[in-house]
C-alpha cells in the first residue's frame, strides 16, 4: 500500500508516523526445498474446473472416435448397390464366342488347385483383349472421351516400335519410337479403319487438349496403314523434361464410309496438333465408333530434345516449385548466439551458395561425369583435427546443399 | 631422487590450476591494459585468441566448453557443441573495445573461407553510423543505395 492510499483510508489522528509495511508479500516467493515452481499455477494436470453444484461430473469424450450413426444409416447392401454413375459403351459389343466345350467337374478342380498353389500361369501374349481395368486405372477413357465412358476392344490392334511391342501401358523408350510403328489391324469385312496416336499428357500450351501424334485415316479393311490418308504425319510423342511418364494411347476407330474430320486437322505446328478427342468424337459421332485401344508410356529422352530443335523449337525444361523455407527475421545481432555460417548462410542469395558448390566440384572435376570418389574425404582424420568443424562439413557432406557436389540437375 | 622430483612437480600441477576459467582471470588481464612504450592501449591477446572478428563487425566465437565430457551428452549437442556461434550486440561492443582500431579494419586474405560471411545480406537497419561510415560494408565510390544495390553484391 502507498502512502497515499494510507492516508486516503486511515484519518489524521490514527495515522501512525511511520508508513506501516502492510503491502508485505502475503506468501515467500520461494521455499527452500521446493524452489519457485511450487507456486505456479499446474501445467502438468488438466485443472478440475467444473461447476460444483451439478450432481454428476461432466465427462469429457474425445471427438475423435465418435462416430455418428446418422450418417452411416446405409446398410452394406445399399453400399454395394449403388455404384454411382452408370458407365456407358460408346464402342461395339463384345461378341459371345460359345466355349468350345464345358469343363468337367474335375477339370475345374483341378483348375483351382493349380491356382491355390500359384502354379496356375497365363500367358499374357495370348490373351487377346486387353483388361479394361488397366485402362480404367490409367484413366485413359475418362481423358479421352470423358467421364464414365468405355469400350471394349474386337478388333485386334498390334503395334510395335521395332522389337518393343505396345501392350496396356508398358514403358517404352522415347529414343525407340522416334520412326512410325508397323501396325496390323485385323480384318473384319468390309469397312474402313481410321487409326490414332494420342499423347494424353504431354500438351504443354494454354489451350486445352491433348496432342495428336498420327492420324491416318480411311484405311481399307484388310489393308495396311499407308493405304490410308495420313491426315497428321507421325511424330515421336514428347515427354517434356520433368514431366515424368506420359500416357500414349493408340486408337483405332471403325467407319463404313470414307470420312472427312470435321475440324480442319493439320500438323504444321506443334501447336495445331493440340485438340481435344473427346470434342472431335462428339462432332464425328454418327460415322466414328472406336473398336480397339492400346497404350504405352514414354519419359524424357535425349531424342525429345533431338525432334524439339529439329522442328526449331527449344527443349522445355520443368521442375516442381518448392515453397521457400521459413526463415526467422533477420537480427543485425541475434539474442541468442547462432552458428554463425548456417545464420548468414539463411539470408544469402540461394544462387550464390549454389555457385560456390559448383566452383568446388569444378575444382576436382568436370561439368558432366563426376568421379564420385569412394571416400567423402580421404584426409579425414587430419581435417578432422585441423579444420573447424563448419569447414571440414564442406568437405565431407553430400547432404542439404552439399549435395549439388555430386548430383547436379545438369547431369541429365 | 629422480621420482620424487616427478611426484612434486605433479602434486604442484594439480594445485595451481593453469586453466583460465571466468572464475580464475589474472589480475593484469582483468581491464584494459595501456602500453607505456606505445603510448596506447594494447589489444587484449585473449579476445583475439578466443575470438574471430568478420568484416562486418560480427564476432564469432567457438563453444564453451565443447571438449568437456563429451561422452556424457547427447547426439545433439554432439554436432551443435561444433558450431562457432556468434555474439550478442553487447559483447561484439566490449570486444572492440579490447582490440586496437588495427583489428577493427576490414582484412582481406587470399582464399579466406571466411570470404562469404564478411558481408550481410538482406538486412534492412542502417548501412551507416553516426559519421556517415559504411558499417557493414566496404567504402565505394557510388553512394546511392539503388545504384550500389544493382552493381554491388555486399550491402
Amino acid at each position: 500500500m502507498s502512502a497515499a492510499q494510507y492516508a486516503r483510508l486511515v484519518p489524521k489522528k490514527y495515522r501512525s508516523r511511520t508508513l506501516p509495511k502492510i503491502d508485505r508479500p502475503w506468501r515467500p516467493r520461494i521455499v527452500a526445498w521446493a524452489g519457485p515452481a511450487a507456486f505456479y499455477p499446474n501445467r502438468f494436470y488438466e485443472i478440475d474446473k467444473w461447476y460444483k453444484a451439478r450432481i454428476d461430473k461432466p465427462q469429457k469424450v474425445q471427438k475423435m472416435h465418435i462416430i455418428d450413426p446418422a450418417e452411416h444409416s446405409r446398410s452394406l447392401d445399399e453400399l454395394l448397390a449403388n455404384k454411382g454413375v452408370e458407365e456407358i459403351n460408346i464402342g461395339f459389343k463384345v461378341m459371345k464366342v460359345s466355349e468350345a466345350r464345358e469343363k468337367s467337374v474335375d477339370e475345374k478342380k483341378n483348375l483351382e488347385r493349380i491356382s491355390r498353389h500359384m502354379e496356375l500361369l497365363i500367358n499374357v501374349d495370348e490373351t487377346k483383349n486387353p483388361n479394361l481395368g488397366v485402362y480404367k486405372h490409367f484413366k485413359i477413357f475418362e481423358h479421352l472421351f470423358g467421364e464414365a465412358t468405355f469400350f471394349h476392344t474386337v478388333q485386334q490392334l498390334d503395334v510395335s516400335f521395332g522389337e518393343d511391342v505396345v501392350f496396356s501401358g508398358n514403358v517404352i523408350e522415347a529414343a525407340n519410337t522416334s520412326a512410325p510403328p508397323s501396325v496390323v489391324i485385323e480384318s473384319l469385312g468390309n469397312a474402313f479403319n481410321t487409326l490414332m496416336m494420342v499423347n494424353l499428357d504431354g500438351n504443354p500450351y494454354e489451350k486445352k487438349g491433348e496432342m495428336i501424334h498420327w492420324l491416318v485415316t480411311n484405311i481399307p479393311d484388310g489393308q495396311p496403314v499407308h493405304k490410308g490418308a495420313e491426315v497428321m504425319k507421325y511424330l515421336q510423342p514428347l515427354p517434356f523434361y520433368g514431366t515424368g511418364y506420359h500416357r500414349v494411347a493408340l486408337i483405332l476407330f471403325r467407319h463404313d464410309e470414307p470420312i472427312s474430320l470435321t475440324p480442319n486437322l493439320n500438323d504444321e505446328k506443334l501447336e495445331d496438333r493440340a485438340h481435344e478427342i473427346a470434342k472431335i468424337y462428339k462432332e464425328n459421332e454418327k460415322v466414328l465408333t472406336p473398336s480397339g485401344i492400346k497404350f504405352f508410356q514414354t519419359s524424357y529422352d535425349d531424342s525429345v530434345k533431338q525432334t524439339l530443335h529439329s522442328l526449331g523449337l527449344k527443349s522445355p525444361l520443368y521442375s516442381y516449385e518448392y515453397n521457400e523455407a521459413l526463415k526467422p527475421d533477420q537480427r543485425e545481432f541475434p539474442e541468442r548466439p547462432q552458428p554463425f555460417n548456417l545464420y548468414l548462410d539463411m539470408y544469402r542469395d540461394p544462387k550464390e551458395i549454389e555457385e560456390e558448390v559448383v566452383e568446388k566440384r569444378l575444382e576436382t572435376a568436370q561439368l558432366e561425369q563426376v568421379q564420385v570418389s569412394k571416400w567423402r574425404d580421404p584426409n579425414y582424420v587430419e581435417n578432422k583435427k585441423t579444420l573447424p568443424a563448419w569447414q571440414h562439413e564442406k568437405i565431407y557432406s553430400r547432404e542439404g546443399r552439399h549435395k549439388a557436389y555430386i548430383r547436379n540437375p545438369i547431369d541429365s | 631422487m629422480l621420482k620424487n622430483s616427478v611426484l612434486t612437480a605433479l602434486k604442484s600441477s594439480q594445485t595451481v590450476s593453469t586453466f583460465r576459467t571466468i572464475a580464475n582471470i589474472p589480475a593484469h588481464e582483468h581491464h584494459i591494459r595501456f602500453d607505456m612504450k606505445v603510448g596506447r592501449k594494447r589489444p587484449c591477446s585473449d579476445a583475439l585468441d578466443r575470438f574471430k572478428r568478420l568484416n562486418n563487425g560480427m564476432w564469432i566465437r567457438a563453444h564453451p566448453g565443447r571438449n568437456k565430457l563429451r561422452y556424457m551428452k547427447d547426439d545433439v549437442w554432439q554436432r551443435t557443441s561444433t558450431y562457432f556461434e556468434t555474439c550478442t550486440q553487447e559483447e561484439c561492443r566490449i570486444l572492440d573495445k579490447l582490440t586496437t582500431p588495427y583489428w577493427l579494419r576490414p582484412k582481406h586474405y587470399p582464399n579466406d573461407p571466411y570470404q562469404a560471411y564478411h558481408v550481410r545480406h538482406d538486412l534492412s537497419s542502417p548501412r551507416v553510423d553516426d559519421r556517415n561510415q559504411l558499417v557493414r560494408e566496404r567504402k565505394k565510390v557510388l553512394l546511392d543505395d539503388t545504384t550500389s544495390q544493382r552493381h554491388f553484391r555486399d550491402c
